[in-house]
């Protein structure tokens, strides 16, 4: 008995060191990425308004679409997406390698770097002065500093890894891995085939290298990191194990064979070799299968525990990313179909899937992942319940709204309309006005949330949260059965020592 | 699985849709050759030699800077990926005076020059990839209707119809200024100064791009391509607006390819 209780208290004593180690990048890089993402809306909102209304803020050419709408994305990418995978990944990492982060103020100088580079990209972009490639908008010295940066970052979660503590690997930890090591290979590939080659290459080779770039990003890093999340939060805060380890094994091979071929599909009717979009379309279809196994994975782990979901903010925003994982991978299998790619491939639609596949699933698993981890690495509780349901609700309805009307019926509207032949493709902007409107209005809803979300957790950095090193529950407080073990018990163990 | 299973798989998994995907077609597709023409069905035996002109560097590299692929796409696919080719004006046109049918798809060669082919992202503007022939057609449709007003004869003396070229040397300077047109766009899509004024135009959700265009002191009758003059004032278009212009009017992807890339095999045998 006493073994046992050493052996926890030891546990617990080496959770904490982990927490306190990573306690300034970690945060660091949740609530930049927070503003951020914050900012990334507002450009979202100012392209948005100016597709219905072009004489908004008409005064200043860089609010203009087209400085605009890649300032957002390369905004939404590095510097929301890409820091909060980075938080994501050092913690989930340390914490199931069982190692503490030994260089946290190298990594911290790292963030930094990331977010002053992403800065100046930023402005180049809007002041006129980008490349014009999706979603590699920054000029070239930019992105190959964010590119050697990384490489500061990325080298703690693989060197945790490779000192980990205890024999068995987690699937979390195989997708994370997989996410660290493809990350800086489709930035180097990216920057190899547009930026180097640039003017070597063919054209259309250099415009396909960039299409394949944005699915890469979205398929094996965004979403590897988001699932290695989901496959943590969801045990943790049930208690059980994962329902089939597996089915979570098979849906990761799926992800790595497929993910990928995927992304050239946006070139097809385009004089490359013809195979390259079709065999992109059948990866996409095939992109389901990670989804369904997370989807079947979490749904099976969280079965009669109804009580803990409706309680648990992490857990709820983990379950709405994991069904948004499935919307957005039958969405992209749907609008692939070489029939539906004709309507698709050049209509509002594909944008709007860009934005359900990050913000829908990767950032609601970002979400379920900071609210489940900031309390624990600032000992503080999240202070207010109330923010964090007005945050969910209203990113949910932003989103869902965005999905639906915006990409779903506005982008088939959209295409049915210029594959129309004898219809002036000037007709489009009439009936497209409606939906660029809900898109606005859905943005609107997710800013809110998100100004929440920021709010709260510049909050929590401030450590002005209860303290405790439990995660806010939705409804009253940890019980004596919470898997994250009794109330205070790191508190107690700080005083003793 | 173990680790070592992991990353077997890993670089297996990634390595090989990268070689296959990216890095072979990349590397063979920066030797293309030209097609050669057809003897029985081109009636010549030379080389392709797809003509470009125009700011391809300085413009394209604007026109991609300012975003014009967020609305604009330069692409106009083969009837299996979609109906573009049917679009009056997009890959080319149905009954061009000289040429007969010039439709067709776009192909390798037509963004020769360029760093990266503008294919774009969506139409939520019309394709740009014949912008150059659509302004040709309308300067000549613009400049038929003034001859007319101003009783210049559209025949010449042979009997034959007057070019375009030749209408627009006989207006002189009353004949449709295409770049004079582009700025005029570029500088307010929705202006209403426009020459083309009582065609029925669509409400333009195209941005205004006001760092194109500078004020310079107006002296005299206002330089040519000044897109707004007041008593002491005028704004003129900035060298990179030039260019864009340069790029943007020049753009035809309609000239005429091989028999064997031609989107309609039955019509255009010997095309020139």
């Amino acid at each position: 008995m006493s073994t046992t209780n050493s052996s926890n208290i030891e546990d617990t004593q080496l959770r904490a060191n982990i927490d306190r180690s990573l306690r300034h990048p970690v945060m660091f890089f949740f609530t930049s990425g927070a503003v951020w993402l914050a900012i990334s809306l507002l450009l979202g909102i100012i392209a948005s308004a100016k597709t219905h209304s072009p004489e908004f803020l008409s005064c200043c050419s860089c609010f203009n679409v087209g400085r605009t709408m890649p300032a957002h994305m390369s905004t939404l990418i590095y510097g929301w997406g890409a820091q909060a995978g980075f938080g994501v990944i050092l913690w989930l990492m340390s914490r199931l390698s069982r190692q503490e982060c030994k260089q946290s103020g190298l990594i911290l100088a790292a963030g930094h770097v990331w977010n002053i580079f992403v800065g100046i990209g930023t402005l180049c972009v809007l002041l006129g002065a980008g490349t014009g490639i999706t979603w590699m908008a920054f000029p070239k010295s930019v992105m190959i500093v964010l590119c050697l940066t990384y490489f500061l970052i990325g080298i703690w979660a693989l060197i945790a890894f490779r000192v980990r503590r205890g024999g068995h690997i987690y699937i979390s930890q195989w997708y994370l891995l997989a996410s660290v090591l493809w990350f800086p290979w489709i930035l180097l590939s990216g920057l190899a085939f547009t930026h180097f080659y640039l003017g070597d290459g063919h054209p259309l080779m250099v415009t396909a290298s960039t299409a394949w770039f944005r699915s890469a990003i979205m398929f094996l890093f965004f979403t590897p990191v988001a699932v290695a999340s989901a496959y943590y939060i969801t045990p943790k805060v049930t208690g059980r194990p994962v329902y089939s380890y597996s089915l979570a094994i098979f849906g990761f091979w799926a992800l790595a064979i497929f993910g990928p071929w995927a992304g050239m599909q946006r070139m097809m009717g385009a004089s490359i070799p013809a195979f390259i979009p079709y065999l992109s379309a059948g990866a996409v279809i095939l992109l389901i299968i990670p989804a369904i196994a997370l989807v079947i994975n979490v749904l099976k782990t969280v079965k009669d525990s109804s009580e803990t979901v409706a309680n648990s903010p992490s857990l709820k925003f983990t379950i709405a990313g994991a069904a948004g994982m499935l919307v957005f991978t039958v969405m992209s299998a749907f609008m692939s179909l070489p029939d539906a790619l004709k309507f698709t491939q050049f209509s509002i639609a594909q944008y709007g899937l860009e934005l359900t596949g990050i913000l829908g699933f990767f950032s609601m698993c970002m979400f379920g992942a900071i609210y489940f981890i900031v309390p624990r690495i600032t000992n503080r509780e999240w202070i207010s319940a109330t923010m964090i349901t007005q945050h969910y609700w209203l990113f949910i309805y932003g989103i869902a709204f965005i999905s639906v009307f915006y990409t779903a019926l506005g982008g088939f509207m959209h295409g049915y309309i210029l594959e129309m032949p004898t219809e002036d493709p000037s007709a489009a902007v009439g009936r497209l006005f409606p939906y660029a409107v809900g898109l606005t209005t859905g943005f609107v809803f997710i800013l809110f949330a998100v100004f929440m979300f920021c709010s709260h957790l510049m909050l929590m950095w401030l450590r002005l949260g209860r303290r405790s090193n439990h995660p806010t529950l939705l409804a009253g407080h940890a019980s004596h059965s919470s898997p994250h073990g009794p109330e205070g018990d790191i508190e107690k163990l700080e005083s003793a020592k | 699985m173990t680790v070592k299973t992991f990353f077997i798989g890993l670089i297996a998994s990634f390595g090989l849709p990268w070689l296959v995907m990216l890095a072979i077609p990349f590397g063979t597709m920066r030797s293309l050759s030209e097609p050669q023409y057809d003897e029985v069905n081109d009636e010549r035996t030379d080389f392709y030699q797809p003509l470009r002109t125009g700011s391809l560097e300085t413009g394209s590299l604007i026109y991609r800077q300012e975003g014009c692929m967020t609305c604009h796409t330069q692409v106009t696919r083969p009837s299996y990926a979609g109906a573009d080719v049917f679009r009056e004006g997009q890959g080319g046109t149905r009954n061009d005076a000289e040429r007969g049918d010039t439709r067709r798809i776009t192909n390798a060669w037509d963004f020769e020059g360029e760093y990266m082919a503008p294919i774009g992202d969506s139409r939520i503007g019309p394709d740009l990839g014949n912008f150059g022939n659509r302004v040709d057609a309308l300067a000549l449709e613009i400049n038929k209707k003034k001859a007319l007003k101003m009783g210049i004869a559209l025949i010449k003396e042979d009997k034959s119809p007057m070019t375009a070229q030749e209408i627009a040397a006989a207006l002189g300077r009353k004949a449709f200024d295409k770049e004079a047109y582009v700025y005029k766009h570029l500088y307010n899509p929705r202006n209403e100064n426009f020459e083309d004024k009582g065609r029925e135009r669509v409400w333009s959700v195209c941005q205004a791009n006001p760092q194109f265009f500078t004020k310079v002191g107006n002296f005299g009758q206002g330089a040519k391509f000044a897109v707004d003059i007041k008593c002491d004032q005028q704004v003129v278009p900035t060298g990179d607006c030039k260019s864009l212009v340069n790029y943007l009017i020049n753009l035809k992807k309609d000239g005429a390819v091989p028999y064997a890339m031609q989107y309609s095999q039955t019509k255009q045998k010997g095309a020139k």
